[in-house]
C-alpha cells in the first residue's frame, strides 16, 4: 500500500470517528466546545479527507495501466510495443526514455485530468463516455500535440542541440520552441501511435 | 425553541449520516484502481460527503444566528 493510500485511509478513519461521535450525540452541539467539534467533525476533517483521497486517485490516474484499462485504448497499448525504431511512442516506451509506469502521463501532461480546468473536464467526460458505451472508433487529441511535451526532455540534451538538422534554418530552433514548427507534423518525427497501421507490424515483448 | 433544537438535531444527524456514507464510499473506492474507482469516488463518495457538509454548514450557521439573536 502506497504512502498516499495509507494517509488517505488514516484521514478517513479519523474523520469517520468524529462523524460517529456526532451521530451518537447530536446534542453535543449545544455543549461547551460542541460547535467547534461539529465544525471540525462535519466540515474540516471530511473536507480534508476528501481532498487527500482525491489526490490519491489523481496519482493513480497517472499510471499507464489506468489509461490503458479502457477498451478503446487497447490499440494504443499495442502501439507502445511496435518493433519500429522510428515509432516515437514505441521507442520512448521500450527504451525507458519515459517511465513505463507513467508513459502516457509523461508525454501527455496537458491531457485529461492533468492540464487546466477544461482539460480536467474533458478527462471526466472521457470517463462518462467510456462507461456509457459511446467511445468513438478513432481517438483524437483536442488540440495539436505541443512541442513543449517533447522539449521538456529534449531541450538542452546534447543529441538534440548538436543535431545539425535542428539548426538547418537560422530560426529553426526558435521556431520549435515557439511552436511555429511542429516536431511531429513537419515531416520529421511523424510516426506516432498510428493505431490504424498496426496490422502489418511486428511487436516487441518485454523480456524476450 | 425545543422543537427547533430537535429539528436541528435531526438535520445534524442527517448531515452526519451523509458524510459517513460519503467517507465509506471513498474508502471503498481506494480498494481498487481504475477509472471506475475514480467515478465512484467523485459521483458517490464526494457528492454524498459534500451534501452532508453543506447541510452541516447550514445547521451551524442557523444555530449561530439564533444564538446571536437571542443574546
Amino acid at each position: 500500500m502506497s504512502l498516499n493510500t495509507t494517509v488517505s485511509f488514516s484521514l478517513l478513519a479519523l474523520a469517520m470517528a468524529l462523524v460517529l461521535l456526532i451521530l451518537a450525540r447530536p446534542r453535543i452541539f449545544g455543549e461547551r466546545g460542541g460547535s467547534i467539534l461539529v465544525f471540525i467533525g462535519l466540515l474540516v476533517s471530511p473536507a480534508l479527507a476528501t481532498y487527500v483521497v482525491g489526490e490519491s486517485h489523481l496519482e493513480r490516474a497517472k499510471q499507464t495501466s489506468f489509461c490503458l484499462s479502457c477498451h478503446v485504448m487497447s490499440d494504443y497499448d499495442r502501439s507502445l510495443h511496435v518493433d519500429d525504431a522510428l515509432a516515437i511512442p514505441a521507442t520512448h516506451f521500450q527504451n525507458n526514455r519515459v517511465p513505463r509506469d507513467r508513459a502516457c502521463y509523461t508525454c501527455h501532461t496537458d491531457y485529461t485530468m492533468f492540464g487546466g480546468i477544461s482539460a480536467k473536464l474533458n478527462g471526466f467526460r472521457h470517463l462518462v463516455v467510456q462507461y456509457s458505451g459511446q467511445s468513438p472508433d478513432t481517438v483524437k487529441l483536442y488540440s495539436p500535440y505541443k512541442n513543449r511535451e517533447c522539449l521538456q526532455c529534449h531541450a538542452g540534451a546534447r543529441t538534440f542541440e548538436e543535431n545539425e538538422v535542428h539548426h538547418m534554418e537560422p530560426e529553426q530552433r526558435g521556431d520549435l520552441t515557439a511552436e511555429r514548427l511542429s516536431c511531429l507534423t513537419s515531416g520529421c518525427h511523424d510516426a506516432v501511435h498510428d493505431v490504424h497501421k498496426l496490422g502489418d507490424k511486428t511487436f516487441w515483448t518485454e523480456g524476450k | 425553541m425545543a422543537q427547533s433544537t430537535t429539528t436541528g438535531d435531526r438535520r445534524l444527524r442527517l448531515a452526519a449520516i451523509l458524510v459517513a456514507i460519503g467517507l465509506v464510499i471513498q474508502a471503498a473506492s481506494l480498494l481498487w484502481s481504475g477509472p471506475s474507482a475514480f467515478l465512484v469516488f467523485i459521483l458517490l463518495g464526494a457528492l454524498s460527503a459534500g451534501a452532508g457538509m453543506i447541510l452541516a454548514a447550514s445547521v451551524i450557521l442557523r444555530r449561530t444566528r439564533r444564538t446571536r439573536t437571542s443574546a
